[in-house]
């Protein structure tokens, strides 16, 4: 009884987990006259095809929009992204967590809350920055703006799982002969890869799904991101294009999901280990 | 001692290679920096037809004229935000659509007098909706250059409203409230009988500006004096409450510009104030609800009096750090020529703010508005784009006898612009409807905001008015 209620509630689980990937699968190939169903049509089934599938969703993305430039471009704002966020992070995090004392805590907190800051407070100095920096309207812009945002989270976050890794591994590499800096180099970064992972997976999503700064500073629609370039062309107006926007967010949200799955027990340590007093 | 420094071999080749290579590519870089360029931004039109219209307009422009330009689109939701980034960093594009008047903004554009002055002398008079829309009468200013007006009427569900005996649809906003249940009752599938929003997005602040005018009340009257604390305000406030209570439910609370179009077009709702955009998807879209989609002009209210907002007006603004103002003028000029192309291209979505510019180039200038008007006229009484009966669209071209602007009973100036960016009135709606104040707070509340807007204006100088305040 009790094994048949864990796999129900597993079942549950899965079912409010897929439902959404499902649902855009379904709307991404529905005739839109399979979409827009009168109230009178009792006889509808909303989450099953009543006429025939169709590729015309598909052929609008990829067809008349430029999706797999944003798509390339969301990749190479990702990338450079990550990089930098995990280059300053990761130290940022070991030099706060062992290194300054009760100060570092502190400091850490700080820093964190300036990731409590609201991108629609900031995009207009970061707009006068830009401009200043003559960064207006390139992919430059965003990769100069994404890391304000993830560091400060990335370095607390790495402070914390690094509270829960015991200092005296770092001290034994000490004392066979490491160097301070061969230890961050070579040692920490072994002992915190999961915290690493999560500032990795943490980062592709913010930069990912962020929206205020890209319609801030980009303009030209061949130097859109996902986030940007799907609403701008499938929202016009008061009109959705459900079936493309569906198709839009399915595409990008597969990756993602693959990725988190591929780390999710590592992604998991790396949030809780930081959260356990050591 | 100094030592004279040989050349080699290899960098004799290299500095000659180099020098060639200046000498060639040196006219042409220098030619592409004298390139003149305008950027354009505007939002994605909801005819999806019309972008690649006026994106290939322009480029022919550009080409023709030597120079090179961008169009770039964003979503209408999102003008305003871009538009405050390129004040901040003073630096964008040329022209800026906007879709209200941007009245706000007033200090960072150019002022257009001369631009409208050309476009009336070639084409007649601009409508007075789209100049009490772009002109400020304080500082004597055209903030802004309108190309176009969208009509906001109302849409409705034929048979359904046939059923309740009304074929032709409602007439008044007393018959929203008469037919509400009457729909609920015949088909209870339908589950806002009647789709206004009530919400912070632009169908909701249009629609709650109408019924606020309908009922002889306004934000401000005509000398810029905030006026809204009125009886004739309490009175649409109160009709609002009744209103939700007979034909509504909270689903219009968080609705978006897209909702009521949704929401007609799956027959979930029998009537909905909206430009024709609904219609058109539905018939894009091979949708049968299309043929049952009909129009009315703006609803009476309790005196008779019927106003509707435009559902969105284009407005052209160049900022003061353009790059290329003179290109953006010419720009303009030469689309107003070309506007019969720019109301197909649209679906007659857009109808023109200078009516002259649709006639034939053959017409007298006195002539053109009146041939121009005729032309729309005979256009929405025969929808060439395939309506049935092709002569539904008729209820839309009378809206100049009740479309009226953001301001109205005055102009739109900045202050009527912020406190349509901020939402007080579909607030203020809200407010009540989900009893959270009584429509006396909620409407002494709306107001106190407004003149705290108003007054920030003023002491600006760009409002006029004050002394005929209400309290």
């Amino acid at each position: 009884m009790k094994r048949v209620a864990l796999y129900a509630a597993a079942l549950g689980f899965i079912a409010f987990a897929g439902f959404p990937f499902y649902w855009m699968l379904l709307t991404a190939f529905k005739q839109n006259r399979d979409l827009y169903v009168g109230a009178f049509d009792t006889q509808h089934v909303p989450w099953i095809f009543n006429d025939p599938p169709t590729l015309e969703h598909l052929r609008l993305l990829f067809g008349q929009t430029d999706f797999l430039s944003w798509v390339w471009n969301t990749l190479v704002v990702v990338v450079a992204v990550v990089v930098i966020t995990v280059a300053v992070a990761v130290p940022a995090g070991y030099s706060l967590a062992r290194l300054s004392g009760r100060w570092g805590e502190s400091l850490g907190m700080g820093i964190f809350f300036t990731y409590l800051i609201p991108p629609t407070l900031l995009f207009i100095p970061f707009a006068r920055l830009v401009s200043l920096l003559g960064l207006q309207d390139s992919l430059g812009a965003l990769i100069l703006i994404y890391p304000t945002m993830t560091i400060p989270f990335c370095t607390w976050l790495v402070m914390g799982f690094l509270r829960s890794v015991p200092w005296e591994i770092e001290e034994q590499a000490m004392i066979d002969g490491y160097s301070r800096l061969a230890v961050i180099l070579k040692v920490a970064p072994r002992l915190i890869v999961p915290g690493i992972l999560t500032v990795v997976v943490f980062t592709f999503t913010l930069v990912m799904q962020e929206f205020v700064y890209a319609l801030t500073f980009i303009s030209s629609v061949d130097k859109m991101t996902v986030s940007l370039g799907v609403p701008i062309a499938l929202v016009r107006g008061d009109v959705y294009h459900w079936g493309a926007l569906m198709a839009a967010a399915l595409v990008t949200s597969i990756p993602l999901a693959i990725v988190y799955n591929l780390f999710i027990d590592r992604f998991i340590q790396g949030f809780t280990m930081g959260a356990v007093k050591g | 001692m100094t030592q004279r420094k040989r050349m080699d071999r290899r960098e004799f080749v290299k500095t000659t290679t180099g020098a060639t290579a200046a000498v060639a590519l040196g006219p042409t870089i220098l030619r592409r920096r004298q390139q003149k360029t305008l950027k354009i931004l505007q939002w994605s039109h909801f005819v999806p037809a019309y972008d690649v219209w006026f994106d290939k307009y322009a480029k022919d422009w550009g080409t023709a004229k030597g120079i090179e330009v961008t169009v770039d689109h964003i979503s209408l939701a999102d003008l305003t935000t871009r538009a405050n980034a390129e004040v901040a960093a003073q630096q964008g594009h040329d022209l800026f659509q906007f879709l209200s008047p941007p009245g706000a903004f007033e200090p960072q554009v150019l002022d257009m007098v001369d631009l409208v002055r050309e476009a009336e002398r070639q084409h007649g008079p601009l409508i007075d909706l789209c100049k009490r829309s772009t002109y400020n009468p304080v500082t004597r200013k055209w903030f802004g250059f309108s190309d176009n007006y969208v009509p906001d009427p109302g849409d409705y569900l034929k048979s359904v409203w046939t059923e309740i005996g009304m074929p032709d649809g409602p007439a008044t906003w007393e018959d929203l409230v008469t037919a509400g249940p009457q729909i609920k009752a015949k088909h209870p599938e339908i589950q806002i009988p009647i789709g206004i929003g009530m919400s912070q997005e632009l169908d909701s602040n249009m629609a709650t500006r109408a019924m606020l005018w309908s009922f002889d009340g306004s934000i401000q009257d005509a000398n810029e004096n905030v006026v809204l604390k009125s009886d004739q305000a309490l009175a649409a406030l109160q009709f609002g409450a009744r209103l939700f209570q007979a034909g509504m439910n909270p689903a219009v609370l968080s609705w978006n510009a897209a909702s009521n179009n949704q929401a007609l077009n799956a027959r979930q709702t029998a009537y909905i104030l909206n430009s024709i955009s609904a219609y058109r998807t539905a018939q894009d879209n091979k949708l049968p609800v299309a043929d049952d989609i009909f129009f009315v002009p703006a609803l009476k209210g309790p005196r008779g009096t019927r106003w509707a907002s435009e559902h969105v007006m284009g407005i052209y603004a160049i900022w003061k750090f353009a790059l290329s103002p003179d290109a953006a003028k010419q720009f303009l000029l030469d689309l107003i020529a070309h506007y019969r192309d720019a109301v197909m291209a649209s679906k007659l979505y857009n109808f023109p703010a200078y009516p002259g510019s649709l006639a034939e180039a053959s017409v007298p200038l006195a002539q053109k508005p009146a041939a121009g008007t005729r032309w729309l006229e005979q256009a929405t009484a025969n929808d060439p784009f395939g309506s049935n009966p092709p002569n539904k669209l008729r209820p839309i071209s009378t809206a100049l006898q009740w479309a009226t602007n953001i301001g109205h009973p005055g102009p739109a100036n900045p202050a009527e612009s912020e406190v349509f960016d901020t939402f007080v009135l579909p607030t203020m709606f809200a407010n009540v409807v989900t009893g959270r104040m009584t429509a006396p707070q909620a409407l002494d509340d709306a107001h106190q905001q407004v003149k705290r807007i108003f007054e920030k204006w003023r002491a600006r100088g760009l409002v006029a008015g004050g002394a005929g305040d209400r309290a």
